[in-house]
């Protein structure tokens, strides 16, 4: 069991507690890997590169941004990788390149940091009282002098309620004011896999209430782990499950 | 992604090693950590540059001391170390290779304080004695009585996602990309399939290409160092 609560345990675990159970408790190998996350994995790669070259002032030119893509891309493709809808590895190939070509030309972060580690005490934002032995643990894609920059690879960009409740977001706001002592502006980068690709870029706001909501999140998730609650959650997202057959033998 | 604690990821470096004297005997139990561990951390925290001088060839004059320093350069600043070697402070086969012995304790040194590890590495030890490292469980029930656990540069420890990549992207400076990328490891490491590349082995050629690439000049081959 992991020592640690990070931002994509949470999520994971209130999405389905048993799909926690077999990636974090069992730390059982994934049935099948997904080309949708192997993608998000190359995408994100390259660009936490690309974001290291501003920050040391010497900016990658498209094409060498390009050709790190191209090679996490292809060994991100060394494994088999399950291919939903008709994406094949060089249509994913060329989609990552004309993503990242068009996030390079609309680009205007100023880095503080790329790909930056956090570890920070579950404490409820009000009182600072620490509400749970285990450290929130995770990774800011891209820091900024405001704040927090994520990235995400979809189809879509999730609609104003769905940002409003955002878990991750509101995880990261708590994490940045904890040790900043102040809220950050947050925005979300979405590369949209489209037939025509597109970057878009939408600010996120965060208030105190969010911060409470996500603690107490937290604090509910740290106690079903601790209690061994685990139970599957079928709905849409088991299409796409690393863990579907094991699953389907469950208990 | 998934994010490890510091203390954590740095308790994954430390290894409780055994260490027997000529007659194979139980002298002790040590906490240690291993060099190409230290390679394989450092290179998936991001590393720019890990170069090498030679301070001091060994000499009759200077009782054959051969004095490295090594120079490493990481996202979060730049960390220096010193190796020394000399017929002293190595066992017999590696007396020809005092130069080799001292870059990996120099590089050894560097890596550690850049990843905020204090034990030693066991490349670093002076002592002769040989080494096997063992799990907590091993050496919690360790006794000299018991027979010698195995060793664990004979264990199999795939390499990581992160090594694979670095693989690729430098293969990609060379200009070989894609398929032509899969195909030249697989060549290279002599294997049918890249799960099957161990961590050491995967170290060890990034470093090669590394170097190929003009990043990190060290005077020996690091493939070769890391045996030391």
């Amino acid at each position: 069991m992991p020592d640690y609560l990070s931002v994509s345990q949470i999520t994971l675990y209130l999405n389905c507690s048993l799909h926690y159970y077999f990636r974090y408790i069992e730390e059982r190998e994934p049935e099948r890997h997904f080309a949708a996350l192997a993608f998000g994995k190359a995408i994100h790669s390259a660009l936490a590169s690309f974001h290291e070259s501003l920050k040391d002032g010497k900016p990658l030119p498209v094409e060498e941004f390009q050709r790190l893509f191209r090679a996490d891309w292809a060994a991100e493709t060394t494994e088999p990788l399950y291919y939903a809808n008709s994406d094949t590895p060089e249509s994913l190939l060329e989609l990552g390149q004309t993503l990242l070509a068009e996030y390079a030309q609309v680009c205007r972060f100023e880095v503080v940091e790329a790909e930056h580690r956090f570890e920070v005490p579950l404490c409820d934002p009000d009182t600072g009282e620490v509400l749970c032995d285990k450290p929130l643990v995770g990774i800011y894609d891209l820091v900024t002098p405001e704040g927090i920059v994520e990235f995400k690879t979809a189809k879509s960009v999730p609609d104003a309620g769905q940002l409003a409740r955002h878990l991750q977001l509101s995880a990261y706001a708590y994490a940045f004011s904890f040790k900043e002592r102040r809220m950050p502006t947050l925005m979300f980068v979405h590369l949209l896999k489209l037939k025509k690709p597109r970057v878009e870029m939408t600010a996120v706001v965060r208030e105190n209430k969010h911060l409470q909501f996500f603690t107490r999140c937290a604090l509910a998730v740290a106690r079903g782990i601790e209690a061994n609650i685990f139970a599957p959650n079928p709905g849409w997202g088991c299409a796409n499950c690393e863990y579907a057959r094991v699953c389907g033998e469950w208990p | 992604m998934k994010p490890n604690g510091n203390g954590k990821a740095k308790e994954s470096l430390i290894r409780k090693v055994v260490i027997r004297d000529e007659d194979g005997h139980l002298v002790e139990v040590k906490n240690l950590t291993l060099y190409a561990d230290l390679l394989t951390a450092m290179h998936q925290n991001g590393i720019k540059a890990l170069q090498t001088n030679v301070v001091q060839l060994p000499l009759p004059d200077n009782g054959q001391l051969a004095v490295v320093k090594a120079v490493l350069k990481t996202g979060i600043g730049v960390f220096t170390g010193l190796g020394d070697a000399s017929p002293q402070s190595v066992e017999a086969e590696l007396v020809p290779h005092l130069i080799r012995v001292a870059e990996t304790r120099a590089k050894a040194r560097a890596l550690r304080d850049a990843l905020g590890v204090g034990v030693v590495a066991v490349e670093e030890l002076t002592d002769g004695a040989s080494l096997e490292a063992l799990t907590k469980s091993e050496a919690a029930k360790e006794s000299p009585q018991q027979s010698a656990p195995a060793d664990p540069s004979k264990e199999f420890v795939p390499m990581t996602d992160k090594q694979r990549q670095m693989l690729f992207r430098q293969l990609a400076k060379k200009g070989i990309e894609g398929e032509a990328a899969k195909q030249h490891l697989l060549t290279a490491f002599g294997v049918n399939d890249l799960r099957k590349v161990s961590r050491k082995a995967a170290s060890d050629y990034i470093d090669k290409l590394m170097k190929e690439n003009g990043q990190g000049q060290g005077n020996g081959s690091h493939a070769e160092a890391s045996h030391a």
